[in-house]
This record gives C-alpha cells, sequence and structure tokens, in this order.
C-alpha cells in the first residue's frame, strides 16, 4: 500500500523496520514533542522499537520525493467501545514543515475510514503551536494541563485536542467543493 | 506508604488478599462500565491490569469492621516533571459514609509528604464528578473536559481531567490531616492487659 500525494509529490507508506534508524533519530530530536513515546525522554535503543508499536493501530511514515524519511505518524490506543481513538505526527518540523499538514490528512482519513471511530484526540506540549493547525483541520482543545512538562528551563502546558468525525467530513465536503 | 490512619478510615497497603474482592466488586454492574467497559477478564489479567503503570495503592477500610471500602491508585508517575495520576474505586458500600474519601484524603498528603509531585491528576465521568464537585476551585481545578467521551447505547457522556495542587492541598487538606493525626497520636492509648493465664 502506498499513496502519492499528489499536492506534495510525498510518499506515505506504512512503517517497516528499515525506518526504525530514522525514527529514533527522530525522536533523539524532537523528544518532548513526541509524548508518546518520550514521555519520560528518550527510551535506550533496545526498548524503542517495542515501544514504538504499542498500543499503535497503524502506523506510516513521510518520504520526500527523492524516497527520505521525514515524518511518522500513528493511530493507537483506540478504544472502539467508545469510538475514540488518539493520533500523533511527529516530523522534523524545522526542515519539513510542509509535510506535516499531508502526513495529518492521510491519517485522519485512514483512520476515519477503517474505524468506526466518533472522535480523535491529540496532544502537544504548547511549546510549539498544534502540529495539526499546518492541516487545517479544526481541532478544538478540549483540555490544558497547566505547566506539565519542564523544558528548556520552564514549565509548559499540554495541551489536548479532539476533531470529531462530523467536523473532518465537514472539512473533506469544504476542502471538495473548494476544489472544483 | 505504611499504614495510615484517621478517626473515620484506615489505609493500608494493597495486598494480594483483596485481589478477589475487588475483582467481583469491580464486575458489578454499578462498577464493571468504569475501567472493563462491561468485559470480564480473567483472575490473571485483572490482577496484571491492577498493578499496570502503578507506582503505589492502598486500601480503605472501615474502622470498625474492617471491611474494604476503596482502592486508591498513585499511577503513571513522572518525577521528571513532578506529577502523577491518581484513582479512586468506592465499592458500592463506601457511597456516601465518608471512608473512601477520607481515605483519599490521607492517601493524597501522604503522596505529597513522600514525592516531589507538584500536582496529582485525576480524570472522573461526569456522574462520579457530581458527587465532588463542590470542591472545583478549592480543592482541584477542572483543566479540561474531553466532550462526549463516553458512549454507552446511544448516549454520551464526558469525562472531567481534574489536578490537585501541592501547595493549595497542603495548606487546607493536608493541615487538617496532619492536626488530626497529631491529636490521635496524643490520645490515651490503653495499656495491653497482663496475662496471668488460666
Amino acid at each position: 500500500m502506498s499513496s502519492p500525494d499528489p499536492t506534495a509529490g510525498l510518499r506515505i507508506d506504512p512503517c517497516g523496520p528499515e525506518d526504525l534508524g530514522f525514527l529514533y533519530a527522530l525522536a533523539a530530536t524532537v523528544t518532548q514533542r513526541w509524548y508518546r513515546l518520550c514521555r519520560r525522554g528518550l527510551p535506550p535503543p533496545h526498548e524503542f522499537e517495542e515501544a514504538l508499536w504499542q498500543g499503535v493501530t497503524c502506523q506510516f511514515v513521510t518520504r520526500s520525493p527523492d524516497g527520505t524519511a521525514i515524518a511518522v505518524s500513528s493511530l493507537h490506543d483506540l478504544d472502539l467501545r467508545n469510538g475514540i481513538g488518539w493520533i500523533d505526527v511527529v516530523g522534523d518540523d524545522d526542515l519539513h514543515i510542509d509535510a506535516v499538514g499531508p502526513t495529518t490528512l492521510h491519517l485522519l482519513d485512514h483512520a476515519f475510514g477503517n474505524w468506526p471511530l466518533r472522535k480523535l484526540y491529540a496532544t502537544h506540549l504548547d511549546l510549539q503551536p498544534s502540529p495539526f493547525s499546518a492541516a487545517g483541520v479544526p481541532f478544538d482543545v478540549e483540555a490544558r494541563l497547566r505547566e506539565f512538562a519542564w523544558h528548556d528551563g520552564m514549565y509548559w502546558d499540554r495541551v489536548i485536542t479532539a476533531v470529531r468525525r462530523t467536523q473532518w467530513t465537514e472539512h473533506q465536503a469544504a476542502s471538495q467543493a473548494g476544489r472544483r | 506508604m505504611s499504614i495510615l490512619s484517621g478517626a473515620r478510615t484506615v489505609v493500608r497497603p494493597l495486598s494480594p488478599e483483596h485481589y478477589e474482592t475487588l475483582r467481583r466488586a469491580e464486575l458489578t454492574p454499578m462498577l464493571g462500565t468504569v475501567r472493563f467497559g462491561g468485559a470480564t477478564p480473567s483472575p490473571a489479567d485483572h490482577v496484571r491490569s491492577l498493578w499496570t503503570g502503578v507506582l503505589l495503592q492502598s486500601t480503605a477500610h472501615d474502622p470498625a469492621s474492617d471491611e474494604l471500602q476503596a482502592l486508591l491508585t498513585c499511577y503513571d508517575a513522572d518525577l521528571r516533571n513532578g506529577h502523577a495520576w491518581i484513582a479512586i474505586q468506592a465499592g458500592p458500600t463506601a457511597i456516601g459514609n465518608g471512608i473512601a474519601f477520607a481515605g483519599l484524603a490521607l492517601f493524597v498528603t501522604d503522596l505529597f509528604a513522600e514525592w516531589r509531585f507538584r500536582h496529582l491528576y485525576a480524570e472522573t465521568s461526569t456522574s462520579s464528578f457530581e458527587r465532588f464537585r463542590s470542591g472545583e476551585g478549592q480543592l482541584f481545578d477542572v483543566e479540561g473536559t474531553l466532550r462526549d467521551h463516553h458512549l454507552r447505547g446511544s448516549a454520551t457522556s464526558d469525562k472531567h481531567l481534574l489536578r490537585i495542587r501541592r501547595d493549595r492541598w497542603m495548606e487546607s487538606i493536608g493541615a487538617i490531616v496532619a492536626r488530626r493525626r497529631a491529636a490521635l497520636e496524643r490520645q490515651p492509648r490503653a495499656l495491653p492487659r497482663p496475662d496471668h493465664g488460666t
């Protein structure tokens, strides 16, 4: 399965063993931003692969047109009884900020398309703008855990955001109408 | 955590002898939807779930009968950032008698006394929240509400995320607990009767 992105020339593939080196290097670079994996700091290499897949339903790597891995996206902690799940999109934003939007859109499409989910949550530290704002999808802020994490000499809030299936459907309809 | 005792409750570290009581309590219609969503885990899976991610947990007992009233858990501790999550599961007999919440007061005070937590977080459903929401702004803050988080049949309900701040807690409840403990320790205790034999 491989879905070329017509707008950015990106390729989004299921994550495989060949991506482990890239993912560990990425985690070391963006430790504070990859909350699911690095909530207590960067795991040691021998624990990293298991942690990478813990509770994950699907996980993708986004590649630039020349095949270089530049971002990762995950759907995890699915709770099908309540119709909810969590998503991560992590990229080396300094170099590949343009990849985060298409990666997020792909993951939302994949998640809402394949599972009966009502709502998807995402969380980020308030030291950077929500990575999902780049996708243009209306995530609502539902919680702000104040002074949650220590980084760069101060405490930062942890923000929990959510997007509902209805919002996603409306966003898709509006995007399609805009393209006509 | 050692044994903590107050006038209304005794709090002890969780002991294996209570596993089956807790499993059965959690599978009652009222509580069974909280953690397992109606599923009935095996005894072995239940014990694993009891200890996953747990820093410490205790049980609160009625001081008169020693009956188990509630399970108190501290989990997902993050000492780097100075916080952890707490949970309380009270059995049907504990609702309204104050033993579970008295146990929680001892438990939280001891957590702040023994660990360098700045905050303790808890999550609760709307129906449980109604029982103690009067403490909002004094004992805890509401940091957010995950709307329509739970789904049961066609009805949805919210999940609330609460924060207990160390400074505010220790100035209020922590100070009360300390005063009551000191008063209990000052009370004269009955001397053991000499055993004269028969």
